[in-house]
């Protein structure tokens, strides 16, 4: 019988085999390449005649002299990007479906969306010039009220603030629109039924909306646990600079230039590991406590 | 703008390379030990060739031409990378051209390339590691210095030593011999493992940048000494130079990276005899890090004033290069320190805007009576070698002689083999990086004054008379070829480097020219954040006595160490 049904389903097993390969080949495949983490890499010698070296990257990598101040800057970024994260883009999502002129929230979408697609490299020009404490157009704004000049980029009280900032304003457009098109698989009948109680709009989002949105949010938040120790390379990168290191160099900064710039590739994988490593805890933690408090599963 | 490019790209690499690593990683495990026994196999049959033919060629000797073409043609297979400077006549490529075809008819030698890499020089790199690591070497590769460390180490290579004996032409001798630590760093045990790359100091070594027209306006003598310098550095700032009535001018350019080809304040550094990033020697012979020496405090405690009299942009912390550049260009900084290619980036922009603007080179001034000499590293990252084995090893030192004859030789023919109706033929050689000419850009410069002054073009190669035209159209009144004029024409910064660096010999090499070592591949991303974070804010404002707890805190976090290994590598070089 199984004969029959694969002679039968044969085409449609033959369109699943260009991902099923291309997963295989560039997602399992490279999982091979995780033996470096364990050895002593050299180009020369190759992957199988590098010697291991048992946890000799580890170590080393637990003994450099800023490591906890790294980690701690990455967690502590990352952890306020992830709540802020959250928050914005549910609070705009549930106001913009207030709103009843279509053309007014097509418009504001569409906007809020725009920085998602600009890189870091083009936005960290951007952000030092309006945020200069002596230009820039936010210090000029606040000059109106009376405030000093706030020297943003170069003051480690402000620096990670700015990150998060910054990151949110460019990525909540995107999250909006996932948490929007929650909104539209709440079943109006459910509202209309509330109307007649006699809910006020707030006790309708309190109670219809939000309960509505949970199996995303969790999703999400769940997913983004994942995210903790990635505080986000490509901007650091692009809006650090020494004056900040205190406050704002972080493992993949520290990273880029232990094991890249200098190509310590054993390094770089086994801190990858590392990483992943702490993100599938975290994700199956999370999942597990999602399932526990809020009866959600993903699959 | 090369490093500024480079920091982009270095910046994108890090996921594709280690993407390309790890996928490497699973084709290795069974197939490596396949190639590997297929290469043993292939290794021992052409040494019985390479022997046979040493059997011959030693019979044949006393008889055989050193530059003798060969007889039947022979094959030798090589690497080779393009990039977008890279361009080709119609039915041209890097496998069929004016070289190679010469390369046959003349040489008898038949390039073969086993592959040619899209990209810029990072991709090649990449690519060279994975064959290296497959152990399917070309008969003759270019390699940097790490891998020809490590190659060299592990005996995979030819000794050239006794071939550039027996086969080099005097003009290859000379070539090689001019640059000494080029020659050493190719070296290993005292033997000669690789065609070196050109030698060259000067292009790197920082000059001073002053606004001439701000200076003649406010009356400001030369900078001669340091003390000139500041006093031309609050002058600019203070005395409103380009005349807008706000104090809105900085007499100092500077950039989060403090050294970054530009702005480069290593120059400010050697004025105070500090050199940045660079080993010197030491009144005990010994070499030492010029971070850590006491003279660095003297340089960054002058900078701190400086920095609190606004002599440098409140900002300059958090801005890298092209930032920095940004605020010259718009007019409002009078000074920076840099190479000799600052008139063509970033300051031709500037002076395209403002047909006031006008900028004049001089050497670094110094802060007592002993000359400032010029702080210079030359990195040594192409070595041509041959794997051990080759059929043909001397066929390299032919390739060799050939390009320097076909250049720069007798018989050169520019127009045949340097550039053929603009398109730039010499690139498709081998091991044309940056040779062509033994001194480089200084002769270059030479031979465009000679020409200006005697008004006769004639005799320049097509580089040189692209500059010779374009100073011309300066000399016109066309000021976009300004920066031309600057770098190659009359006071431009040539000028200065030949007679200050070259003639006066005002420069400090870097002594340090070997492959890293391993505590700097180890510790050196940590001590250059240390440096970079110690100074910078010791720049901003610090207490100046954290200078010493930076140098205690470098020696403990591996500075001692690699002060070690470097006078090690120095004691056996």
């Amino acid at each position: 019988m199984t004969g029959k049904r694969l002679k039968r389903e044969y085409p449609l097993h033959l369109l699943v085999l260009p991902s099923f390969v291309l997963a295989l080949l560039f997602s399992y495949g490279p999982i091979f390449g995780l033996v470096l983490a364990f050895k002593d890499f050299s180009v020369v010698k190759g992957f199988g005649r590098s010697p291991w070296n048992g946890f000799d990257n580890f170590d080393y990598m637990f003994q450099l002299p800023d490591i906890w101040q790294v980690v701690g800057n990455t967690v502590y970024i990352s952890a306020m990007k992830i709540v802020a994260g959250l928050i914005v883009p549910i609070t705009v999502a549930l106001l913009l479906n207030e709103v009843t002129k279509n053309v007014f929230k097509r418009w504001v979408q569409t906007l809020i969306y725009l920085p998602h697609f600009l890189s870091w490299i083009i936005l960290g020009g951007i952000l030092i010039d309006i945020l200069s404490p002596t230009s820039g157009i936010v210090n000029q704004f606040l000059g109106v009220f009376g405030v000093k000049p706030i020297f943003f980029l170069g003051s480690n009280a402000w620096f990670p603030g700015v990150l998060v900032a910054s990151d949110v304003w460019k990525e909540f457009g995107f999250s909006t629109i996932v948490y929007l098109a929650a909104l539209t698989g709440i079943n109006p009948a459910l509202y209309e039924a509330a109307v007649i109680d006699g809910a006020t709009r707030w006790k309708q989002t309190l109670h219809i909306t939000l309960p509505g949105m949970t199996p995303v949010i969790v999703l999400l938040a769940t997913l983004s646990l994942g995210n903790v120790l990635n505080a986000g390379f490509d901007q650091v990168f692009n809006l650090y600079s020494a004056q900040v290191y205190d406050s704002g160099d972080i493992i993949d900064t520290l990273v880029y230039r232990l094991g890249i710039e200098q190509a310590q590739y054993s390094l770089a994988t086994a801190v990858g590991l590392m990483k992943s490593g702490v993100s599938v805890l975290l994700i199956s933690s999370s999942y597990y406590l999602a399932y526990r408090l809020a009866n959600y599963r993903i699959f | 703008m090369n490093k500024r490019r480079n920091k982009w790209a270095t910046a994108a690499v890090p996921g594709l390379l280690l993407l390309a690593m790890t996928t490497a990683a699973c084709g290795g495990g069974n197939n490596g030990n396949n190639a590997n026994a297929g290469g043993n196999g292939d290794k021992n049959a052409s040494n019985a060739a390479a022997n046979q033919t040493a059997n011959n060629g030693a019979a044949d000797a006393p008889t055989v031409d050193p530059n003798a073409k060969y007889d039947p043609p022979i094959e030798v297979t090589t690497v080779r990378y393009t990039d977008s400077s890279f361009k080709f006549k119609d039915g041209e490529s890097l496998d069929n051209n004016a070289w190679t075809k010469a390369y046959e008819s003349e040489l008898g030698i038949k390039v073969k390339n086993k592959w040619v890499v899209n990209g810029e020089g990072n991709q090649y790199n990449q690519k060279i590691n994975l064959t290296i690591t497959s152990g399917d070497l070309p008969d003759m590769f270019m390699v940097d210095a790490k891998q020809f460390r490590d190659l060299a180490e592990a005996g995979k290579l030819e000794d050239l030593t006794a071939l550039v004996d027996q086969y080099g032409s005097p003009l290859t001798k000379e070539m090689i011999d001019r640059g000494v630590n080029a020659k050493a760093a190719a070296s290993y045990d005292g033997k000669l493992y690789a065609i070196p790359p050109a030698e060259d100091y000067f292009g790197g070594a920082p000059l001073l940048w002053v606004r001439a027209d701000w200076m003649k306006k406010l009356s400001l003598p030369e900078p001669k000494t340091m003390d000139d310098f500041v006093k031309i550095a609050e002058a600019f700032t203070k005395q409103d130079p380009d005349g807008n009535g706000k104090p809105d001018t900085y007499g100092l350019a500077a950039s989060k990276d403090v050294i970054s080809g530009y702005p480069d304040l290593s120059g400010f550094m050697n004025g105070f005899h500090a050199y940045m990033n660079i080993w010197v020697k030491d009144a005990s012979g010994k070499l030492v890090n010029g971070n850590v020496q006491p003279e660095m405090k003297t340089a960054l405690a002058k900078l701190q004033e400086l920095y609190k009299d606004g002599v440098i942009d409140k900002e300059f912390g958090i801005k890298d290069g092209g930032k920095a550049a940004e605020l010259q260009t718009a007019g409002k900084v009078g000074m920076n320190f840099g190479a000799m290619w600052n008139p063509l980036w970033p300051l031709q922009d500037g002076v395209t805007k403002d047909p006031n603007a006008e900028w004049t080179p001089y050497p670094i001034p110094s802060v007592d009576g002993t000359p400032a000499k010029a702080q210079s590293s030359a990195d040594f990252n192409a070595f041509w070698v041959v794997k051990k084995g080759a059929a043909h090893p001397e066929a390299i030192v032919k390739l060799f002689n050939f390009y320097n004859e076909k250049i720069v030789g007798e018989s050169a023919e520019p127009a045949v083999y340097h550039t053929d109706n603009g398109i730039e033929v010499f690139k498709y050689a081998l091991m044309a990086g940056g040779f062509g000419t033994p001194q480089g850009l200084l002769t270059v410069h030479k031979n465009v004054m000679d020409a200006l002054s005697a008004g006769d073009a004639a005799k320049l190669t097509p580089e040189e008379k692209s500059y010779f035209d374009k100073i011309k159209l300066f000399q016109g009144g066309d000021r976009t070829n300004w920066g031309t004029n600057k770098v190659f024409g009359e006071n431009g910064s040539w000028a200065v480097i030949g007679a200050s660096y070259s003639d006066g010999g005002l420069l400090m090499k870097n002594e340090f020219f070997g492959p890293p070592t391993p505590g700097m591949t180890e510790k050196r991303a940590i001590l250059d954040k240390l440096v970079l974070e110690s100074f910078t804010k010791i720049i901003l404002g610090a207490p100046i006595g954290d200078f010493d707890k930076f140098v205690e805190n470098w020696n403990k976090l591996g500075g001692e160490q690699i002060t070690q290994e470097v006078n090690d590598w120095y004691g056996s070089k």
